[in-house]
């Protein structure tokens, strides 16, 4: 009863809309209520879902980011490259040379963003294609096709957590790819609701000047935030990488704004101070559900940002306007 | 000439783009001789230009606003697809209505859905209070979704040769996209400067809640801003169709950022109020100058993009610099006031 309550207004929408939805695809096309669907949509949708928790962090600070893909693609293709030619065979390794990649390019933007003090929306855009092209004149843009992946990749890609038989008797398994998906999203639980550098983060959203009169240090914690985010980037490449089993470096970028939109559907508030994780969530699902079964109804699957901008404008404007609407009670008047 | 150093002085911003643009000018004549600069290059810089232009301005009314408007190229794809779609003949028969006919049709449903994309964008930005950032992203996101829906992805084009001459063809040398692009900006300078919204636009930039209490219709203005932003989207879509013959979505992806930069380079300033329009008229020359060494260079789009992402840091870096060093200056002139007011 009391998780119940924990449930917002927006995320009770969101669960209908899952719902409904879902039982109109399963009325349509019975396959879709199989083992393997679900399975499918954990492993495909488990880097969108490492990044959103990122852009959750930025955005209940009050800032967003929009250069964590070219911040993954770095740190995922360079740690690659580096294997590749270094013969290195450690999955640790491998993790650790994106991930240590991605916290020095997102400290980079925090960096900038505390030097400028603009928007952060023009630095990080600013930034994101510095990224991308410092990697693209430093390592080169050619595609790595599966045969050439080095074995840590391989062995990513198709390990599974457990295996079971579906129903017309082929083999369908879990991906191990839910283990660093869970281990992001507790840790970003923990940093957020358990620690007092999450009520920094807070704090730093609600209202950036109380925050500083409340003795937080406000730069440092940008510091954090844009260096965790540059952290999930870092792990992301390297699951992207595995998940795609071929890379193309240029293809990742661009999908800022679905990662974005997962996040504000799950009702996050884009000028700060709220956000859930469990929202989140339901954001990437149904960004991914809209991604896997438009096909089951009819429609191609180049409908999928269509529908997905219908329901980000629908959120965003209803809890917009219920805010509006208590600040007008209050005289505050925002356009 | 002596004016002109006085005016510079006084608007620093400028000074750092003219600055800016003569060494563009200095450096592209050392590399490239000064053959670079012959007729036929400049037009066809002009032709190029005119499309960037004319989204830029767009750009720059929302940001003197204090607001931003990502759904801009988004919009032009959008109106440039469903032209496109009326100029080939998908919703009725051209030979039947005639080929002025269908091009008037296809002109009008591009400036009227601009004009819708962009009336949308203001509505949600000012009767539901959602900041214009989230609201541009998530238009763009449904507007580049129906033009990706409608055509799977598909670009559609050969259009009739009469429409192409809009884009290809030009009048004592000068093209007419870019003619229509300069009778654009100066409709658009006359407004800001001349007319009561040019100056609402401003002290609503500088100061909402000021500007309310001083009983200008904020959410009606903001509502017209985005308007013309999609206006200009609609415009510059049918500058894109005429001058390459086709209609794509995801065409000019790499606009957005361009256009942003032109706007921050220009002296409008991000947090809004401040900023000419005509600073963005000449960041536009820099830009296509520096687009045309680019392209002599035969650099690789990727170290295109890196080169735009640096110069937007570094823009803003000086802008923060000169701003410190202006406010510095102001606080000491203040205190020497006040220190004789003691006296």
């Amino acid at each position: 009863m009391k998780a119940l309550k924990k449930i917002d207004k927006t995320q009770r929408f969101l669960i209908i809309i899952i719902l409904v939805y879902c039982t109109i695809v399963a009325v349509r096309n019975p396959a879709f209520l199989s083992l393997t669907t679900l399975f499918n949509m954990v492993r495909s949708s488990a880097g969108t879902t490492i990044l959103a928790m990122g852009v959750l962090v930025v955005m209940i600070s009050g800032g967003i980011d929009v250069s964590f893909p070219a911040i993954a693609i770095f740190g995922g293709y360079t740690s690659l490259r580096l294997c590749m030619s270094l013969q290195i065979e450690s999955l640790f390794v491998t993790f650790l040379i994106s991930i240590a990649i991605g916290i020095l390019l997102g400290l980079i933007n925090a960096a900038l963003i505390n030097v400028l003090k603009l928007e952060p929306f023009i630095i990080t855009l600013a930034t994101a294609s510095v990224f991308f092209g410092i990697m693209t004149i430093l390592i080169g843009t050619k595609n790595v096709g599966a045969s050439d992946l080095p074995e840590q990749f391989r062995a990513l890609s198709s390990a599974k957590i457990f295996t079971t038989l579906n129903e017309h008797g082929a083999p369908i398994g879990l991906s191990v790819f839910i283990i660093p998906v869970v281990l992001c999203v507790l840790l970003t639980y923990f940093i957020l609701h358990k620690t007092l550098i999450g009520k920094g983060i807070f704090a730093m959203g609600c209202n950036n000047e109380a925050a500083k009169r409340a003795g937080f240090n406000v730069p440092l914690l940008r510091f954090f935030i844009y260096g965790y985010a540059g952290f999930l980037g870092g792990i992301m490449g390297i699951i992207y990488i595995a998940s795609t089993n071929s890379v193309n470096p240029v293809s990742l970028v661009g999908t800022e704004m679905s990662v974005i939109a997962c996040v504000v559907i799950g009702g996050a508030k884009p000028s700060g101070g709220y956000g859930r994780i469990f929202g989140t969530l339901l954001g990437v699902i149904l960004y991914y559900l809209f991604k896997q079964t438009l096909i089951y109804l009819g429609l191609s699957a180049s409908w999928q940002d269509f529908f997905m901008g219908i329901v980000l404008l629908f959120s965003i404007i209803s809890t917009s306007y219920q805010n509006r609407i208590r600040n007008r009670k209050n005289f505050i008047y925002t356009e | 000439m002596k004016k002109l150093k006085e005016y510079l002085s006084r608007d620093i911003s400028m000074a750092i783009l003219f600055t800016f643009f003569l060494a563009i000018c200095v450096i592209m004549v050392c590399c490239f001789g000064t053959s670079m600069f012959n007729g036929q290059t400049l037009s066809s810089m002009a032709f190029q230009l005119s499309e960037v232009a004319v989204l830029a301005f767009g750009m720059a009314l929302c940001m003197l606003q204090g607001g931003i408007d990502l759904s801009i190229v988004a919009t032009a794809n959008l109106s440039s697809l469903l032209a496109a779609m009326v100029l080939t003949g998908r919703f009725f028969d051209i030979e039947k209505a005639g080929t002025v006919a269908t091009i008037v049709i296809a002109v009008l449903v591009a400036i009227i859905v601009g004009y819708l994309c962009g009336f949308i964008n203001g509505f949600i930005i000012s009767k539901f209070s959602v900041s214009p950032i989230v609201t541009t992203l998530s238009t763009m996101t449904l507007f580049s979704g129906l033009a990706m829906g409608i055509t799977g992805g598909n670009s559609i084009g050969n259009y009739p040769s009469l429409f192409l001459k809009f884009g290809t063809s030009s009048i004592g040398g000068v093209p007419i996209v870019f003619i229509t692009a300069v009778i654009i900006f100066v409709v658009l300078i006359l407004a800001l400067d001349r007319t009561k919204l040019g100056y609402e636009i401003h002290y609503i930039g500088e100061n909402h809640t000021a500007s309310r209490f001083a009983g200008i219709d904020n959410e009606r203005v903001i509502m017209k801003i985005y308007t013309i932003s999609g206006l200009m989207a609609g415009i510059a879509s049918l500058m894109i169709m005429a001058r390459s013959n086709s209609a794509r979505c995801g065409y000019g992806d790499s606009y957005q950022l361009q256009v942003i930069m032109i706007a921050v380079l220009g002296g409008i300033s991000p947090s809004g109020g401040k900023g000419r329009l005509y600073g963005v008229f000449i960041a536009t020359f820099c830009m296509q100058l520096m687009q045309t060494a680019f392209t002599l260079w035969q650099f690789s789009p990727y170290s295109k993009k890196l080169i735009w992402g640096m110069m937007l840091l570094v823009i803003m870096l000086i802008n923060m610099i000169q701003e410190r060093i202006s406010r510095n200056a102001k606080i000491k002139e203040m205190n020497a006031k006040r220190l004789n007011h003691a006296e």
